[in-house]
């Protein structure tokens, strides 16, 4: 009993040590995707609330799973696991809060970023969006036209389009 | 398509701008949350492993008690001279 807790208490401590590398590397390149997702400003430090709170949820669900990892990525596991998180609460995400995302609808966002920004493959985005392919690239492309100007935002519930125009 | 992935640079571009800063107690606030889930989950199993092995305990001691194997015996009485 007495090996067996310390054989935990060093287990304990390696995974500790290995996750703190682990968040050091990751969380500054994870917290920009996330508050790209929730489109919250990136300045000052803590304007992100809502994008803190998606990654710490991803983050710990990493922690507890650490052990059982089997050679996975585990910035790929937090990676799907904040974009599956995001994809829950998608209803609360539908306000424009003043980032660079805002003329998108939650769902364009969260193509745009896996795609664009984390260079994440078509498939594997239709995969774990659990949506087609072609989906994918024509939800990608407006985003892209709508970033670039070049189309109008989607017009989104309870929320007027920029000039007021109804749809 | 090459048009196709200027247009998909010119955004890479944007979303790559300054990056949020992190807050320095992150990893201490995900390890104290992954750390609950953790024991919670541990707890959990072990409940489970305690609940199945009261079952079999208790199964076994009513099968010792009742030899559910064996044949009733019969509840009606033979009828003789016919």
């Amino acid at each position: 009993m007495w090996t067996v807790r310390e054989r935990q208490t060093g287990r304990g401590r390696r995974r500790a040590q290995e996750f703190e590398t682990f968040v050091a590397g990751a969380a500054g390149r994870l917290l920009h995707a996330a508050t790209l997702l929730t489109a919250e400003p990136m300045r000052p430090p803590g304007a992100n609330p809502r994008a803190q709170r998606l990654l710490t949820a991803a983050l710990a669900h990493t922690y507890a799973q650490w052990d059982g990892l089997r050679g996975e990525d585990p910035y790929d596991r937090t990676r799907r696991e904040l974009a599956t998180r995001f994809a829950h609460e998608v209803w609360r995400h539908h306000r424009p809060r003043g980032g660079l995302l805002d003329p998108l609808t939650p769902q364009e966002r969260l193509v745009l970023v896996l795609r664009l920004y984390e260079g994440v493959a078509e498939e594997q985005t239709a995969a774990l969006l659990g949506l087609p392919v072609e989906r994918v690239r024509a939800v990608c492309n407006r985003s892209v036209a709508t970033m670039r100007g070049t189309r109008r935002p989607t017009a989104r519930r309870g929320t007027p389009g920029p000039l007021g125009v109804a749809r | 398509m090459s048009r196709g992935g200027d247009r998909e640079d010119e955004v890479r571009r944007m979303l790559d701008g300054p990056h949020p800063q992190v807050p320095a107690d992150l990893a201490q606030r995900v390890a104290e949350r992954g750390g609950r889930m953790l024991r919670r989950r541990l707890f959990a199993r072990r409940l489970m492993l305690l609940v199945a092995c009261a079952a079999v305990v208790a199964f076994t001691v009513w099968a010792i008690q009742a030899h559910p194997w064996q044949v009733p015996p019969a509840e009606t009485t033979p009828l003789e001279g016919w």
